[in-house]
């Protein structure tokens, strides 16, 4: 089984899994979607949209006496078509939906006069009631309603079209002519440090906090050196607009808190700010104001805070440095016998997760070997045979000291009897 | 994408945006499944999953000449399948059912209790996720949509977003505690 680490570690391997991922569709959606898509095609399709909102009409109009909003409801399920898609889009969505709009009313009314003219159905009644029940159909239906409205709008720009273009096209140098003497700043909540510039269309004498800086141009760049508000002033002849600009200062720092030996959390002084955060350059937790883990590696490490929420913040870091808590000492002589002391060979050794040892002969003969450093080594063959021999012997020394990586030493001992 | 396939791209697209039915059938074809996903991610049930999708192709063919060719086709198809996800999600009015939640929570642990972090286990957890959580899950996690941008698209408020985020992480963290 395979384990994560953290909920981001999963969340990352489930977006990349399933931004990808993909399903068989179920067969029959094709020849519902090409079904509804045919109308739009071409001229056989007009046929189906005609008889399509014929039957809308119809139901409007044989419940239009009592029970209107069943009636209503159906109509407004059955035309998705009006539906304009995301509301991203613009002119030109509209211009589309004024074309299907105008195309579909004609027809409808064609059909009601047609054949259900008791039914007192004509075209502005009857999109009268359209926006009436939409309203009526609270939930979902703010935007239908809009829309709905829209399209009659629409309709009536249609008939329209060319007046109001050249409307738009008239108001446009008005619009320049108001914006002459108007500050544009790139950035109206700078960070220090940052350069803001700004425009203007008309030159004229600018002013940082009353103080002149510039005369006769329309673009200035400021680099801000100090948090607060700063007031840019353009003058020319008696006009003079203003533009303020405020310059964010970032400060946060890493508190850090040690809970035990190894464990530690971390969180950050402001209290506003979330941060993803790194140990030792490596993505621990995600936006969030603490962060708790376990350093266990004797050394410095480094916990960084990437603040996320913060347009003006940096990196932050903090080191936390871990104390060795074993030692080793490992001679390389030994005397058995020559005064009484120091009679076995041990290496002093403490706090440590693992060690063994191996001694070998001048002949390459193993003579000793152990995993306890507190047993030690009394120059016998595995401390029970004979005697061995004055000389140099090859020895194996492994360790692992606690929080530390394990290592290995190969040393000489040099052993002398008296 | 290699050149000659994004050329294919453009000019199916192209197609399709005259008219042409067969250019449609080939980007139903192209990018179906990955639709489909998409729809059960947010829908958790194949009905409604298939209604979503079948929602989404007829609003891709209709708007598809407003594609600008401005960024990728598949990122703006993505688009309209979570819309039209979200709106089948909004018109079912559903919210957040507790008893739903804790009617879950043994069958599916037992599910994923043994083997592979796969995909289908992984669409499985996700569409476990109650239905507030799991939306907000789906755009923040895998869709990369901002809490400012899930905030306006579901009218919620942004810390709402977070908690409804919060919980899905957490739900998953307690359903997935035997993997960390």
């Amino acid at each position: 089984m395979k384990k994560f680490k953290d909920i981001s570690e999963f969340e990352n391997l489930l977006k990349d899994t399933l931004q990808g991922h993909s399903t068989p569709a179920p067969p029959d959606v094709w020849s519902s979607v090409a079904a509804s898509t045919s109308q739009s095609a071409g001229l056989l399709s007009q046929v189906t949209t005609y008889f399509g909102s014929a039957t809308n009409i119809l139901k409007v109009a044989l419940f239009a006496g009592g029970i209107a909003a069943v009636g209503i409801v159906i109509y407004t399920e059955n035309t998705p078509e009006i539906n304009p898609v995301q509301e991203t889009q613009d002119t030109e969505q509209q211009t589309d939906t004024i074309s299907s709009a105008e195309g579909t009313e004609t027809e409808n009314t064609e059909y009601t006069i047609a054949t259900v003219s008791t039914a007192k159905v004509n075209t502005p009644n009857f999109k009268s009631q359209k926006t009436q029940t939409t309203t009526s159909k609270e939930e979902k239906s703010t935007d239908l309603t809009e829309q709905v409205s829209s399209t009659t709008d629409n309709a009536k720009n249609y008939t329209g079209d060319e007046n109001s273009n050249t409307d738009k096209q008239e108001e446009l140098p008005t619009k320049v002519a108001a914006t002459k003497l108007s500050i544009i700043a790139s950035n109206l909540k700078p960070c220090i440090g940052e350069t803001v510039v700004l425009k203007s269309a008309e030159k004229g004498n600018w002013f940082v906090n009353d103080k002149p800086i510039a005369t006769n141009c329309n673009l200035i760049k400021y680099k801000c050196s100090e948090e607060g508000l700063v007031v840019f002033k353009l003058g020319k002849e008696q006009n003079s607009t203003i533009t303020t600009v405020y310059v964010q200062k970032f400060t946060a720092s890493i508190i850090s808190n040690k809970i035990n030996d190894s464990e530690f959390s971390y969180s950050l002084d402001n209290k506003s700010i979330i941060a993803n955060w790194f140990l030792d350059n490596v993505l621990q937790e995600t936006n969030s104001h603490v962060f708790t883990t376990q350093i266990y590696q004797v050394g410095e490490h480094s916990i960084k805070a990437v603040p996320v929420n913060n347009s003006c913040a940096v990196p932050i870091e903090t080191k936390t440095t871990i104390e060795r808590k074993g030692s080793i000492e490992i001679f390389d002589v030994f005397t058995p016998g020559a005064d009484g002391s120091n009679d076995t060979y041990k290496v002093e050794i403490s706090g440590y997760e693992n060690f063994s040892i191996q001694i070998f002969n001048p002949a390459g003969k193993m003579v000793y070997a152990s995993q306890n450093p507190e047993e030690g080594w009394n120059g016998k063959l595995f401390n029970m045979g004979n005697e061995c021999l004055n000389g140099v012997y090859a020895t194996k020394i492994s360790y692992t000291l606690n929080g530390e990586i394990p290592l290995t030493k190969n040393i000489k001992i040099t052993l002398k009897r008296p | 994408m290699s050149t000659s396939e994004s050329h294919d791209e453009i000019s199916l697209i192209k197609a399709c945006s005259n008219g042409d039915s067969k250019a449609f059938r080939k980007i139903y074809e192209i990018h179906s499944g990955t639709m489909y996903s998409i729809c059960l991610r947010y829908m958790n049930n194949e009905d409604e999953a298939k209604d979503a999708l079948q929602e989404g192709f007829i609003k891709v063919f209709k708007n598809i000449s407003k594609f600008k060719f401005t960024g990728s086709f598949e990122g703006w198809m993505k688009r309209i399948f979570v819309n039209s996800s979200i709106e089948l999600i909004r018109k079912r009015k559903m919210h957040l059912d507790v008893s739903e939640l804790n009617s879950n929570e043994l069958p599916l642990t037992a599910k994923i209790e043994t083997g592979s972090m796969d995909a289908e286990k992984m669409m499985t957890l996700v569409q476990q996720l109650p239905e507030g959580y799991r939306t907000v899950f789906n755009m923040f996690i895998v869709d990369g949509y901002s809490h400012k941008e899930i905030s306006d698209y579901l009218e919620i408020s942004e810390s709402t977003s977070k908690t409804q985020l919060f919980k899905a992480r957490k739900q998953l963290q307690e359903w997935l505690k035997d993997w960390f």
